[in-house]
């Protein structure tokens, strides 16, 4: 979940990068500085502890990130220390990703499969989500074994649900249904 | 044991599962992101409509059956959600999913004689209901100014003081109000009772008994007398007793409605009673605590008057014209091939006072929304006035136009009578010192409040009312003992209906008493007030 803070902060780099025409280059810095924050614990910490000063934490992102993006990027790292918004880096670059994927017309879609998909297998259930949502998709593949069979893909809030463990489930209250109480 | 052959059971098996689709489903979904109390707030579920069903997966209800939720709140960023189930098991990071079901209830002509949950689950143990049901929501606006006509038709009690005094008529809203313990229940009850006598007459009316709240052995017991009295082969009891969940509590008047107004829709009577709604309105002001929406009076929410008028605005009579029934407004979909004009829905909300205060929040308010309200009292009660109707403050503003014509004329001294007696009754104990003009007046008074008390679960036709009223307006017992009212009551209309038992059932029907009638039965009262005096006198010598 993005909290509207973060989303506010996102929306703004975005507007001003299309502005710019920079929004690819500033895309590729908010990948990278979302998997840094990630892939680093000591880093999430730091952001988000209360206790280390905001100029501390300035220069720290300045030492990281000022040779490596895009200066419309760096100018917002600068923004977040001076408003003690660092907490929130992670999640604007989240919202970031967002808008920008609306704005490409990329959607985001997590598989859920209970064995591992073939390629030919994504491929078509690639080719068949892109005709039903009339976008680009961008499949995350998880394995689930608890599925039992078949697949659920989730796109949004929406889940088409094709698992076996959901068949039994409607089974089972179906055949619940016709069943007197005693 | 009986046996059964395992290709039996296959059969049966088969014949279920053969219309079942295995291919995908598209649903919508969401994640719990705190839960507490009953309440969960949801982050997704974002093409969600107020008052839709969820579901949570059954793995978490300790009853196998999913466990429902009904959105409340919609804000920016999450959905406010009441469990009707136990919340203990839910978790942060659970599945909500959408039903695309507003909150509503299977209803049909198989509901009668069941006791069921507000979410119309049977609770009697007797299997799903029978026959064909629909969908139909709880949340319905009332119908318009055009769809309805005024109330003209009697809806009979059986109870003595409110048939003649304070008349109720179909599509009316009555309040019965009054403190713990004086027979609130009592009334409604035997309301219902006495719809028994519409059975075989061309305009039955169905009942709908909704419990809030209660002792769930009370709301047994009722279900008990009523099956004792053959009233529950046409009333539906939608039970919500104090052990369920708020939720619950505040939806189950809502389903009575739902049921009432499917009855209402298709051309037949129907009689709802909300027992009561002070308890629904306690449980919503702690949905409405818990959902942090500001508390107003007495820490009720400042929608309190909404809920409770809302609700019993879709009591009315609907308009005896088919075709302009068929037009009203908020007819659910599965609904309009059977809708027909000229039903109606009569509303007797209950509600209980705390030591006779009317002037709280909640009986202020429904007072105000109903069209009369029926007063009891406690020291009527323990004085041994039973029903304890408190006839000089309850008032019905629309009942009297459905009245039976001649007991409309009867209640007119009626009401005098018992007026005067209010009056000079602080003067009983001067006794003999009195006036013989006041004297009269209290005599005939005692008398009248005499005649005026029932038995539990004794309603009275109506036409036996008149005629002891009739009898009492000429002033026959004015010289008779007051203890020997009750023991000429009974024996009067054995008498009556032994011997013109015609004339009476023709007195139902057309509600005028014809004077030769009227004749025959002052002179079979006189005889037995004879007889009933002369013993009286050898029992005193």
């Amino acid at each position: 979940m993005i909290s509207n803070t973060a989303l506010r902060y996102a929306k703004a780099l975005f507007d001003l990068s299309l502005e710019k025409g920079q929004v690819e280059s500033v895309y590729r810095d908010v990948i990278l500085i979302r998997d840094t924050a990630e892939a680093s614990a000591e880093l999430k910490v730091f952001l988000k502890s209360p206790v280390i000063q905001n100029r501390d934490k300035e220069e720290v992102l300045a030492t990281i990130f000022k040779e490596r993006v895009n200066p419309l990027t760096f100018q917002l790292l600068q923004l977040l220390s001076e408003k003690s918004r660092e907490p929130l880096l992670v999640e604007i670059m989240k919202g970031f990703i967002q808008y920008y994927l609306e704005h490409t017309g990329v959607i985001e879609v997590q598989v859920e499969s209970a064995t591992p998909l073939d390629e030919p297998v994504v491929e078509e259930l690639r080719k068949v989500l892109e005709r039903r949502t009339g976008k680009s998709v961008n499949m995350q593949i998880t394995e689930e074994p608890e599925l039992m069979g078949g697949l659920t893909v989730r796109i949004g809030d929406t889940v088409i649900d094709g698992s076996v463990r959901y068949s039994l489930e409607r089974l089972g209250s179906k055949l619940k249904e016709h069943t007197l109480v005693p | 044991m009986s046996n059964i052959k395992p290709e039996e059971v296959s059969a049966i098996l088969r014949k279920q599962l053969s219309g079942f689709d295995s291919s995908a489903e598209t649903y919508d979904v969401g994640t719990v992101l705190e839960v507490g109390d009953g309440i969960a707030r949801v982050y997704g579920l974002s093409k969600i409509q107020a008052g839709e069903l969820v579901e949570l997966p059954e793995s978490i209800g300790d009853t196998g059956e999913p466990l429902l939720g009904m959105v409340l709140n919609l804000e920016e960023d999450n959905v406010g959600i009441v469990l009707f189930g136990p919340s203990r098991s839910v978790k942060e990071g659970h599945t909500v999913k959408r039903t695309s079901r507003i909150a509503s209830i299977p209803v049909g002509d198989g509901l009668v004689g069941r006791v069921i949950d507000p979410l119309g689950r049977p609770l009697d143990g007797k299997g799903s209901v029978s026959g064909e049901t629909m969908e139909l929501p709880l949340e319905r606006k009332a119908p318009g100014v055009i769809y309805r006509q005024p109330v003209d038709e009697p809806l009979q009690t059986g109870i003595k003081p409110i048939d003649s005094l304070i008349p109720i008529g179909r599509g009316q809203r009555e309040l019965i109000i009054g403190d713990r313990q004086t027979g609130k229940t009592a009334v409604a009850l035997d309301t219902i009772i006495n719809q028994r006598e519409t059975r075989d007459s061309d305009k039955p009316v169905f009942c709908i008994y909704v419990a809030v709240g209660q002792k769930g052995s009370t709301v047994a017991s009722i279900a008990e007398t009523l099956k004792e009295h053959g009233a529950l082969d046409y009333t539906v009891i939608v039970s919500a007793p104090a052990s369920t969940t708020a939720p619950m509590r505040y939806i189950a008047p809502f389903a009575g409605a739902a049921i009432g107004e499917y009855f209402r829709d298709t051309g037949r009577h129907a009689l709802v009673i909300y027992d009561d709604l002070s308890k629904q309105a306690v449980a919503y002001r702690e949905l409405s605590l818990l959902l942090k929406r500001p508390p107003g009076r007495e820490a009720y929410p400042g929608d309190v008057f909404y809920l409770h008028s809302r609700l019993l605005e879709r009591a009315a009579k609907v308009i005896d014209n088919d075709e302009v029934a068929r037009s009203m407004n908020n007819i659910p979909e599965v609904l309009k091939p059977k809708v027909k004009g000229g039903g109606s829905l009569t509303a007797l909300p209950v509600i209980e006072t705390q030591a006779g205060d009317v002037s709280a929040y909640i009986p202020t308010n429904v007072i105000s929304i109903t069209d009369g309200q029926i007063f009891l009292d406690t020291d009527l009660f323990n004085s041994g006035i039973r029903p304890a109707i408190d006839v000089g403050i309850s008032v019905s503003r629309v009942g009297g136009s459905a009245q039976v014509k001649s007991m409309k004329k009867l209640s007119g001294t009626l009401k005098l009578d018992l007026a005067q007696y209010r009056e000079l009754e602080a003067f009983a104990k001067f006794g003999s010192d009195l006036d013989a003009a006041t004297q009269r007046q209290l005599k005939r008074g005692e008398r009248t409040v005499e005649l005026m008390k029932q038995g539990e679960y004794e309603p009275l036709p109506v036409q036996e009312q008149i005629a002891l009223l009739k009898v009492n307006s000429e002033g026959l017992f004015d010289k008779m003992p007051v203890s020997k009212i009750g023991e000429f009551e009974q024996d009067f209309l054995e008498s009556l209906r032994a011997r013109y038992s015609k004339e009476l059932d023709n007195l139902g029907r057309t509600g005028v008493l014809e004077d030769e009638f009227g004749e025959k039965l002052l002179s079979s009262a006189r005889t037995i007030i004879d007889q009933l005096t002369s013993a009286q006198e050898t029992e005193e010598s």
